[in-house]
Protein backbone atom coordinates (compact mmCIF):
# COMPACT_ATOMS: atom_id res chain seq x y z
CA UNK A 1 0.00 0.00 0.00
CA UNK A 2 1.22 3.38 -0.76
CA UNK A 3 1.90 5.76 1.91
CA UNK A 4 -0.70 8.75 2.06
CA UNK A 5 1.37 12.20 1.90
CA UNK A 6 -1.04 13.95 3.37
CA UNK A 7 -1.51 11.59 6.33
CA UNK A 8 1.87 11.80 6.42
CA UNK A 9 2.87 15.71 6.49
CA UNK A 10 0.02 15.92 9.26
CA UNK A 11 1.62 12.97 11.65
CA UNK A 12 5.24 15.10 11.30
CA UNK A 13 3.25 18.11 11.93
CA UNK A 14 1.55 17.18 15.00
CA UNK A 15 4.53 15.35 16.03
CA UNK A 16 6.52 19.12 15.90
CA UNK A 17 3.65 19.96 18.01
CA UNK A 18 4.58 17.63 20.40
CA UNK A 19 2.48 14.76 19.73
CA UNK A 20 4.42 11.82 21.24
CA UNK A 21 1.45 9.26 20.17
CA UNK A 22 2.17 11.02 16.13
CA UNK A 23 5.94 10.70 15.98
CA UNK A 24 5.43 7.42 17.00
CA UNK A 25 2.86 6.07 14.04
CA UNK A 26 5.19 7.77 11.81
CA UNK A 27 7.92 5.51 13.08
CA UNK A 28 5.55 2.52 12.73
CA UNK A 29 5.24 3.50 9.16
CA UNK A 30 8.46 3.72 7.96
CA UNK A 31 10.42 1.68 10.76
CA UNK A 32 10.83 -1.61 8.40
CA UNK A 33 11.28 -0.10 5.14
CA UNK A 34 14.23 2.11 6.68
CA UNK A 35 15.57 -0.72 8.70
CA UNK A 36 16.03 -2.54 5.52
CA UNK A 37 17.81 -0.10 4.01
CA UNK A 38 19.85 1.11 6.98
CA UNK A 39 20.99 -2.81 7.11
CA UNK A 40 22.01 -2.53 3.36
CA UNK A 41 23.99 0.44 3.82
CA UNK A 42 25.99 -0.42 7.04
CA UNK A 43 25.89 -4.43 6.60
CA UNK A 44 25.07 -4.93 10.09
CA UNK A 45 22.12 -5.65 12.18
CA UNK A 46 23.34 -3.85 15.12
CA UNK A 47 24.69 -0.89 13.24
CA UNK A 48 21.52 -0.40 11.23
CA UNK A 49 19.47 -0.17 14.66
CA UNK A 50 21.74 2.53 16.00
CA UNK A 51 21.45 4.24 12.45
CA UNK A 52 17.80 3.75 12.62
CA UNK A 53 17.27 5.09 16.11
CA UNK A 54 19.56 8.44 15.18
CA UNK A 55 17.63 8.95 12.07
CA UNK A 56 14.08 8.72 14.02
CA UNK A 57 15.45 10.95 16.68
CA UNK A 58 16.84 13.53 14.08
CA UNK A 59 13.82 13.35 12.39
CA UNK A 60 11.71 14.54 15.93
CA UNK A 61 14.52 17.32 16.29
CA UNK A 62 13.99 18.96 13.06
CA UNK A 63 10.06 17.95 12.37
CA UNK A 64 9.44 21.85 13.02
CA UNK A 65 11.58 22.57 9.95
CA UNK A 66 10.63 19.94 7.39
CA UNK A 67 9.53 22.40 4.38
CA UNK A 68 7.61 19.53 2.46
CA UNK A 69 9.83 19.98 -0.57
CA UNK A 70 9.69 15.91 -1.03
CA UNK A 71 7.61 13.51 0.65
CA UNK A 72 8.09 12.72 4.55
CA UNK A 73 9.27 9.19 3.37
CA UNK A 74 11.88 11.11 1.14
CA UNK A 75 12.83 13.25 3.70
CA UNK A 76 13.47 10.40 6.53
CA UNK A 77 15.46 8.48 3.79
CA UNK A 78 17.57 11.61 3.18
CA UNK A 79 18.31 11.14 6.88
CA UNK A 80 18.99 7.97 6.98
CA UNK A 81 21.41 7.99 4.24
CA UNK A 82 23.49 11.18 5.89
CA UNK A 83 23.87 9.12 9.36
CA UNK A 84 24.98 6.20 7.88
CA UNK A 85 27.73 8.68 6.34
CA UNK A 86 28.22 9.66 9.36
CA UNK A 87 28.63 6.13 10.80
CA UNK A 88 31.36 5.32 8.27
CA UNK A 89 33.25 8.42 9.04
CA UNK A 90 33.37 7.42 13.03
CA UNK A 91 33.81 4.01 12.03
CA UNK A 92 36.62 4.81 9.58
CA UNK A 93 38.02 7.00 12.31
CA UNK A 94 37.48 4.21 14.90
CA UNK A 95 39.29 1.58 12.90
CA UNK A 96 42.50 3.93 11.95
CA UNK A 97 43.00 4.73 16.09
CA UNK A 98 42.80 0.01 16.30
CA UNK A 99 45.42 0.02 13.17
CA UNK A 100 47.26 2.55 14.98
CA UNK A 101 47.18 1.01 18.49
CA UNK A 102 48.33 -2.86 16.82
CA UNK A 103 49.89 -2.11 14.03
CA UNK A 104 48.08 -5.03 12.34
CA UNK A 105 44.40 -4.91 10.59
CA UNK A 106 42.06 -6.92 13.59
CA UNK A 107 40.56 -10.30 13.44
CA UNK A 108 37.14 -9.00 13.08
CA UNK A 109 38.58 -7.50 9.32
CA UNK A 110 40.17 -10.81 8.39
CA UNK A 111 37.14 -12.55 9.10
CA UNK A 112 34.96 -10.16 7.14
CA UNK A 113 36.82 -10.72 4.66
CA UNK A 114 36.13 -14.35 5.00
CA UNK A 115 32.66 -14.08 4.81
CA UNK A 116 32.66 -11.47 1.88
CA UNK A 117 33.02 -14.46 -0.85
CA UNK A 118 29.83 -15.22 -0.26
CA UNK A 119 27.49 -12.24 1.41
CA UNK A 120 26.52 -9.45 -1.06
CA UNK A 121 26.37 -7.19 1.94
CA UNK A 122 29.77 -7.65 2.60
CA UNK A 123 30.44 -7.00 -1.38
CA UNK A 124 28.45 -3.84 -1.17
CA UNK A 125 30.58 -2.64 1.97
CA UNK A 126 33.79 -3.24 -0.13
CA UNK A 127 32.00 -0.34 -2.16
CA UNK A 128 32.72 2.93 -2.05
CA UNK A 129 29.88 4.92 0.14
CA UNK A 130 28.94 7.02 -3.36
CA UNK A 131 28.36 3.26 -5.42
CA UNK A 132 27.24 1.62 -2.04
CA UNK A 133 23.76 4.68 -1.57
CA UNK A 134 22.83 4.28 -5.47
CA UNK A 135 23.17 0.95 -5.73
CA UNK A 136 21.47 0.20 -2.83
CA UNK A 137 18.59 2.35 -3.38
CA UNK A 138 17.95 1.39 -6.61
CA UNK A 139 18.14 -2.26 -6.32
CA UNK A 140 16.83 -2.48 -2.78
CA UNK A 141 14.59 -0.03 -2.54
CA UNK A 142 13.30 0.44 -6.49
CA UNK A 143 13.62 3.86 -6.16
CA UNK A 144 13.51 6.24 -9.71
CA UNK A 145 16.33 7.95 -10.60
CA UNK A 146 14.65 11.39 -10.05
CA UNK A 147 14.36 9.78 -5.91
CA UNK A 148 17.45 8.94 -5.86
CA UNK A 149 18.38 12.35 -7.32
CA UNK A 150 16.46 13.55 -4.54
CA UNK A 151 17.87 11.74 -1.34
CA UNK A 152 21.21 11.89 -2.54
CA UNK A 153 20.73 16.00 -3.83
CA UNK A 154 22.85 15.00 -7.21
CA UNK A 155 21.46 15.74 -10.44
CA UNK A 156 19.64 12.84 -12.32
CA UNK A 157 22.46 12.13 -15.11
CA UNK A 158 24.88 11.47 -11.64
CA UNK A 159 23.09 9.24 -10.53
CA UNK A 160 22.92 7.14 -14.22
CA UNK A 161 26.43 7.33 -14.62
CA UNK A 162 27.13 6.54 -10.59
CA UNK A 163 24.99 3.45 -10.89
CA UNK A 164 26.46 2.49 -14.26
CA UNK A 165 29.99 2.17 -12.42
CA UNK A 166 28.91 1.14 -9.26
CA UNK A 167 26.99 -2.21 -11.03
CA UNK A 168 30.28 -2.79 -12.95
CA UNK A 169 32.23 -2.57 -9.77
CA UNK A 170 30.18 -4.22 -7.72
CA UNK A 171 30.21 -6.79 -11.25
CA UNK A 172 33.92 -6.73 -11.14
CA UNK A 173 34.27 -7.49 -6.43
CA UNK A 174 31.83 -10.72 -7.14
CA UNK A 175 33.77 -12.22 -9.79
CA UNK A 176 36.84 -11.74 -7.98
CA UNK A 177 35.06 -13.52 -5.08
CA UNK A 178 34.07 -16.72 -7.00
CA UNK B 1 33.98 -3.57 -23.17
CA UNK B 2 34.31 -0.66 -25.48
CA UNK B 3 30.69 -0.08 -26.95
CA UNK B 4 29.27 3.46 -27.16
CA UNK B 5 26.08 2.79 -25.60
CA UNK B 6 27.25 0.81 -22.93
CA UNK B 7 26.81 3.05 -19.87
CA UNK B 8 23.28 3.32 -21.50
CA UNK B 9 22.24 -0.12 -20.56
CA UNK B 10 21.70 0.52 -16.91
CA UNK B 11 19.18 3.43 -17.49
CA UNK B 12 17.62 0.80 -20.19
CA UNK B 13 17.38 -1.56 -18.14
CA UNK B 14 16.10 0.47 -15.23
CA UNK B 15 13.22 1.70 -17.57
CA UNK B 16 14.55 5.24 -17.34
CA UNK B 17 15.37 6.17 -21.10
CA UNK B 18 12.40 8.35 -22.97
CA UNK B 19 10.65 6.02 -25.38
CA UNK B 20 12.85 7.47 -28.13
CA UNK B 21 16.58 6.26 -26.39
CA UNK B 22 14.48 3.38 -25.32
CA UNK B 23 14.50 2.49 -29.10
CA UNK B 24 17.74 3.09 -30.18
CA UNK B 25 19.20 1.23 -27.28
CA UNK B 26 17.03 -1.84 -28.64
CA UNK B 27 18.41 -1.54 -32.24
CA UNK B 28 21.67 -1.84 -30.85
CA UNK B 29 20.69 -4.70 -28.58
CA UNK B 30 19.71 -7.09 -32.32
CA UNK B 31 23.39 -6.18 -33.46
CA UNK B 32 25.76 -5.82 -30.18
CA UNK B 33 26.50 -9.32 -28.74
CA UNK B 34 28.71 -7.22 -25.99
CA UNK B 35 26.12 -5.22 -25.10
CA UNK B 36 23.34 -8.53 -24.87
CA UNK B 37 25.79 -10.24 -22.43
CA UNK B 38 25.99 -7.28 -20.47
CA UNK B 39 22.17 -6.68 -20.05
CA UNK B 40 21.78 -10.44 -19.00
CA UNK B 41 24.74 -9.40 -16.23
CA UNK B 42 22.48 -6.70 -14.84
CA UNK B 43 19.05 -9.07 -14.56
CA UNK B 44 21.89 -11.53 -12.65
CA UNK B 45 22.81 -8.84 -10.23
CA UNK B 46 19.12 -7.83 -9.77
CA UNK B 47 18.39 -11.56 -9.12
CA UNK B 48 21.34 -11.51 -6.65
CA UNK B 49 19.72 -8.46 -4.87
CA UNK B 50 16.41 -10.05 -4.86
CA UNK B 51 17.41 -13.12 -3.28
CA UNK B 52 19.40 -11.49 -0.52
CA UNK B 53 16.97 -8.39 0.87
CA UNK B 54 17.69 -7.52 4.03
CA UNK B 55 15.20 -8.81 7.32
CA UNK B 56 12.54 -6.52 8.38
CA UNK B 57 12.83 -5.19 11.74
CA UNK B 58 12.37 -7.27 14.44
CA UNK B 59 9.02 -6.74 16.75
CA UNK B 60 11.91 -6.82 20.02
CA UNK B 61 13.82 -4.21 17.81
CA UNK B 62 10.76 -2.15 16.87
CA UNK B 63 9.57 -2.29 20.63
CA UNK B 64 13.68 -1.08 21.68
CA UNK B 65 12.99 1.59 18.99
CA UNK B 66 10.22 2.93 20.34
CA UNK B 67 11.40 3.12 24.44
CA UNK B 68 14.80 4.32 23.12
CA UNK B 69 12.99 7.31 21.08
CA UNK B 70 10.17 7.69 24.12
CA UNK B 71 13.39 7.92 26.27
CA UNK B 72 15.04 10.83 23.76
CA UNK B 73 11.65 12.66 23.54
CA UNK B 74 11.89 13.16 27.71
CA UNK B 75 15.35 13.91 27.77
CA UNK B 76 14.31 17.03 25.17
CA UNK B 77 11.29 17.89 27.27
CA UNK B 78 13.86 18.24 30.29
CA UNK B 79 16.07 20.13 28.41
CA UNK B 80 13.56 21.89 27.45
CA UNK B 81 12.64 22.71 30.90
CA UNK B 82 15.91 24.01 32.12
CA UNK B 83 16.37 25.84 29.32
CA UNK B 84 12.97 27.86 30.30
CA UNK B 85 13.53 27.72 33.91
CA UNK B 86 17.12 29.62 32.78
CA UNK B 87 15.33 32.11 30.98
CA UNK B 88 13.10 32.58 33.60
CA UNK B 89 15.85 32.87 36.54
CA UNK B 90 17.84 35.47 33.68
CA UNK B 91 15.05 37.71 33.37
CA UNK B 92 14.62 38.07 36.81
CA UNK B 93 17.68 38.73 37.90
CA UNK B 94 18.26 41.33 35.09
CA UNK B 95 15.29 42.85 36.77
CA UNK B 96 16.52 43.15 40.18
CA UNK B 97 19.85 44.08 39.50
CA UNK B 98 17.97 47.15 37.07
CA UNK B 99 15.80 48.04 40.16
CA UNK B 100 18.20 47.77 42.34
CA UNK B 101 20.53 50.03 40.39
CA UNK B 102 17.56 52.51 39.47
CA UNK B 103 16.54 52.85 42.97
CA UNK B 104 20.57 53.59 44.10
CA UNK B 105 20.48 56.27 41.29
CA UNK B 106 17.29 58.02 42.85
CA UNK B 107 18.63 58.22 46.49
CA UNK B 108 22.38 59.56 45.03
CA UNK B 109 20.98 61.96 42.96
CA UNK B 110 21.64 66.15 43.06
CA UNK B 111 18.59 68.11 44.67
CA UNK B 112 15.88 69.17 42.21
CA UNK B 113 16.98 72.06 40.04
CA UNK B 114 13.59 74.24 41.21
CA UNK B 115 15.96 75.52 44.02
CA UNK B 116 18.47 77.00 42.02
CA UNK B 117 16.62 78.40 39.67
CA UNK B 118 16.04 82.18 40.34
CA UNK B 119 13.68 84.64 38.32
CA UNK B 120 15.22 87.42 37.17
CA UNK B 121 11.86 90.08 37.77
CA UNK B 122 13.68 93.21 37.39
CA UNK B 123 13.00 95.54 34.63
CA UNK B 124 14.96 98.07 33.06
CA UNK B 125 13.40 99.42 29.61
CA UNK B 126 9.93 100.73 29.68
CA UNK B 127 8.25 98.04 27.57
CA UNK B 128 9.41 95.73 30.01
CA UNK B 129 8.03 97.29 32.79
CA UNK B 130 4.88 97.59 30.94
CA UNK B 131 4.73 93.59 30.62
CA UNK B 132 5.83 93.12 34.19
CA UNK B 133 3.30 94.81 35.00
CA UNK B 134 0.57 92.95 36.74
CA UNK B 135 -1.60 91.93 34.16
CA UNK B 136 -4.76 91.70 35.99
CA UNK B 137 -4.70 95.61 36.15
CA UNK B 138 -5.21 95.70 33.16
CA UNK B 139 -8.12 96.01 30.55
CA UNK B 140 -8.33 94.49 27.15
CA UNK B 141 -8.22 98.13 25.49
CA UNK B 142 -5.45 98.24 27.70
CA UNK B 143 -3.50 95.80 24.87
Amino acid sequence: MQPDPNAELDLLRRAARGSGAAFHDLVDRHADRLFRLARSLTGQAADAEDVLQETFAGAYRNAATFRGDSSVGTWLTKILVRQVAQWRRSRARKRVGELDESGVVSSADHIAGVEAKVDLHAALNELSEEHNQVLVLREFEHLSYDEIAAVLEIPRGTVESRLHRARNELKAKLKAYQ
Amino acid sequence: MSCELESRLSAYYDGELSPAERTVVESHLTGCGDCREALAGLQETSALFAAQKPAGLSQIARHRLHNALDRQMERGLVRLSWAMSGIAAVIVVAGSLWLHVASEKSATAPPLAKNNITFDNSASTPAEQYYLADATTRTVEDY
